[in-house]
């Protein structure tokens, strides 16, 4: 099983991380931020969460169709739970497609276990156990540098904290009330405080999660190591810069595909995986000799001529697949990453953290957060007790010097965004090379 | 509907379709679809519905004329589960039977005349209760082990089985998934299908 695709700081994992099944019935999570290794004889059942359980159980952010696997041991305690769309390649159009096309019903056979679905018995006793079962939960690529929620209620919490302790400060200017009685003076001064150290513990992460992604950004993209034959995108007419990085690598044992920056690695034609295309009018399929869809490409982005539907066709040969012509599309839409051209949709593509993100969003929470907090800082100084003033400079400019930086990295989000959205002419693109 | 003596009626249910037995696959699967969809679906999507349709019928007419054929079963009806409600996509059929059962068999003797009790299972035999339409019932779910190949396949066959010493006769609503994800979703489809079935033998 390998991940879906996946951008950001998360490329990486595309690549290298695995779950596999060893000839000896080992199962080994190699490649990522942890390794596990489950030796023989240990998994006694494999048992698939439906995806109302899944979502219960293991507190996922997102409904995840597919459900998870959990593999257990003999006296049915979780010895590693995977959610099915973690590992699913972008083109699995229904269910039971969706469990082949991952590797689940491989993993299985590799045990010699049937794929169970969990039975009441199985919730009861993983409910009682939840803890268990979400510290062998395993997603690929990095882990979250805060648990996203309590991230967002930290960044308002210093907002709201930073607001009050603003109003005890102007209303300690002046005659005695009740709002700078309660606010101003020295309790304003630990608002202010509480609020600067709350807006580090969200806006410390986030410049350090950009760093690392603008570092992996400006890296060599990550690639196939045996030689691969690419095809790139060759669409007929203008279309957005960020289009024009498309790209499929292809070796006998592994396909690479990337697109708007995330890449997943599919299985290639001497591994069982990929072995066609096919060429619809709208679409092109990558799909196994059974016919198991692993992904659909869009026919205008990436042979948006005949003569580069012909390019693609003898790339496409070159790298050892069998192409079929279908006069007809097999059906619609295509995986939804390239139903639009403006990358909205392919924002969606991974997780928040792929993209250096700790709250959801574009980080203008976070900036807004470090922002009040320098001001709340600031006010803490001017009206809070003596022994506030030396941890109120501190925290003031570490929140200012933050707030400058976010604001930095923003802008310049702002300015990659545009520059991806300009038009770039189609031109004599390489379809095929070496 | 009768046959052989023996007559019945199941409701209609969202997640069973149907199959048409008798007459002519292909217009006996257009008329189905177009009853079920015609109103709203296009030509295509009826087109390729009653191919399929068309197809699992013939499947289904084969097997039901093997067991006929082999174990002298006379099969009544059978449907397809849908995935959901009224989404005309193939899954797995049940079958509606009887064979013959003496007046001092029992339930395990019923249940033994209906499938191999010595064959190799997956984990335990499950069976429970069941009221219906048609009096008690048991309702069974076995996970056979068929070997293919070298390969371990574990199966799942759900049945609502009604032994009736009385009338001499055991009747039983059969499903067969080759997945037990298939077999665990088709588990309360069956039990409802059973649940509302009316049967008697005239």
């Amino acid at each position: 099983m390998r991940p879906a695709a996946r951008g950001g700081l998360a490329a990486g994992a595309a690549l290298t991380e695995q779950v596999r099944v060893t000839l000896d019935g080992v199962v080994e999570v190699v490649g990522g931020r942890t390794e596990q290794r489950l030796p023989s004889g240990t998994v006694h059942r494999a048992v698939l969460l439906a995806d109302a359980d899944a979502e219960r159980l293991l507190h996922t952010d997102n409904h995840h169709q597919g459900g998870a696997l959990l593999l257990l041991d003999a006296a049915g305690a979780p010895l590693l739970a995977l959610l099915v769309l973690d590992w699913a390649p972008p083109g699995s159009p229904d269910l039971t497609a969706l469990r082949a096309a991952t590797g689940v019903d491989a993993v299985c056979a590799a045990l010699g276990l049937p794929l169970e679905p969990a039975e009441a018995a199985d919730l009861d006793a993983l409910a009682r156990h939840s803890g268990a079962l979400r510290a062998v939960l395993h997603s690929p690529g990095p882990r979250p540098r805060l648990p996203r929620r309590a991230a967002w209620r930290t960044a308002w919490a210093a907002v709201l904290l930073s607001i009050f302790t603003l109003l005890g400060a102007s209303a300690s200017d002046g005659g005695a009330n009740p709002v700078g009685d309660v606010l101003g003076g020295a309790h304003g001064g630990v608002l202010g405080l509480l609020a600067a150290v709350l807006a580090l513990c969200v806006g410390v992460p986030t410049v350090l999660a950009s760093l690392a992604l603008h570092r992996v950004t400006r890296a060599p993209a990550p690639g196939l190591d045996a030689d691969p034959v690419v095809l790139r995108a060759s669409p007929a007419t203008a279309v957005p810069a960020r289009v024009v990085g498309h790209e499929l690598q292809v070796t006998p044992d592994l396909l690479l595909l990337r697109r708007y920056g995330a890449v997943v690695v599919l299985p290639g034609p001497q591994a069982g995986g990929v072995a066609q295309a096919v060429l619809e009018p709208s679409a092109v399929r990558l799909r196994d000799a059974d016919g198991l869809l692993y992904a659909s490409l869009c026919a205008d982005l990436w042979c948006g001529s005949p003569a580069a539907r012909d390019a693609l066709r003898e790339g496409l040969q070159s790298a050892g697949l069998e192409v079929l012509d279908a006069p007809v599309d097999a059906f619609a839409p295509l995986d939804l990453v390239e139903q639009t051209t403006d990358g909205a949709i392919a924002q969606l593509v991974g997780r928040p953290q792929d993209r250096g993100g700790v709250v959801a969003g574009p980080g203008r929470l976070v900036a807004l957060a470090t922002g009040a907090a320098a001001a709340a800082a600031g006010a803490a100084y001017q009206s809070g007790a003596d022994w506030q003033d030396a941890p109120a400079v501190v925290l003031g400019v570490a929140c200012a010097v933050l707030t400058v930086v976010l604001t930095v990295q923003l802008l310049l989000a702002a300015r990659v965004r545009r520059a991806d959205a300009v038009l770039v002419q189609p031109g004599a693109r390489g379809v095929a090379a070496r | 509907m009768s046959g052989d003596g023996f007559v019945f009626d199941a409701p209609a249910h969202p997640r069973w379709l149907p199959l048409p037995l008798e007459g002519d696959v292909d217009q006996e699967a257009a008329a189905l679809v177009q009853r079920v969809a015609g109103h709203s679906a296009s030509p295509d999507f009826l087109e390729t519905t009653t191919a399929w349709v068309a197809g699992t019928t013939r499947v289904v007419r084969r097997e039901v004329q093997r067991v006929r054929e082999e174990r002298l079963r006379p099969t009544f009806a059978a449907w397809v589960l849908l995935p959901e409600p009224d989404l005309l996509l193939p899954g797995p059929v049940a079958f509606l039977r009887a064979g013959p059962l003496g007046r001092d068999d029992d339930a395990d003797a019923a249940l033994g005349s209906v499938v191999d009790l010595v064959a190799e299972l997956h984990g335990p035999l499950e069976v429970e209760g069941l009221e219906t339409a048609s009096g008690p019932a048991l309702q069974v779910r076995r996970r056979p082990v068929r070997t293919v190949d070298g390969d371990r396949l574990v199966e799942e066959q759900r049945l609502v089985l009604w032994a009736r010493p009385d009338l001499e006769v055991v009747v039983h609503l059969s499903l067969y998934a080759v997945d037990l994800v298939e077999g665990g979703r088709a588990a309360a489809p069956l039990r409802e299908l059973g649940a509302s079935l009316r049967w008697d033998v005239v």
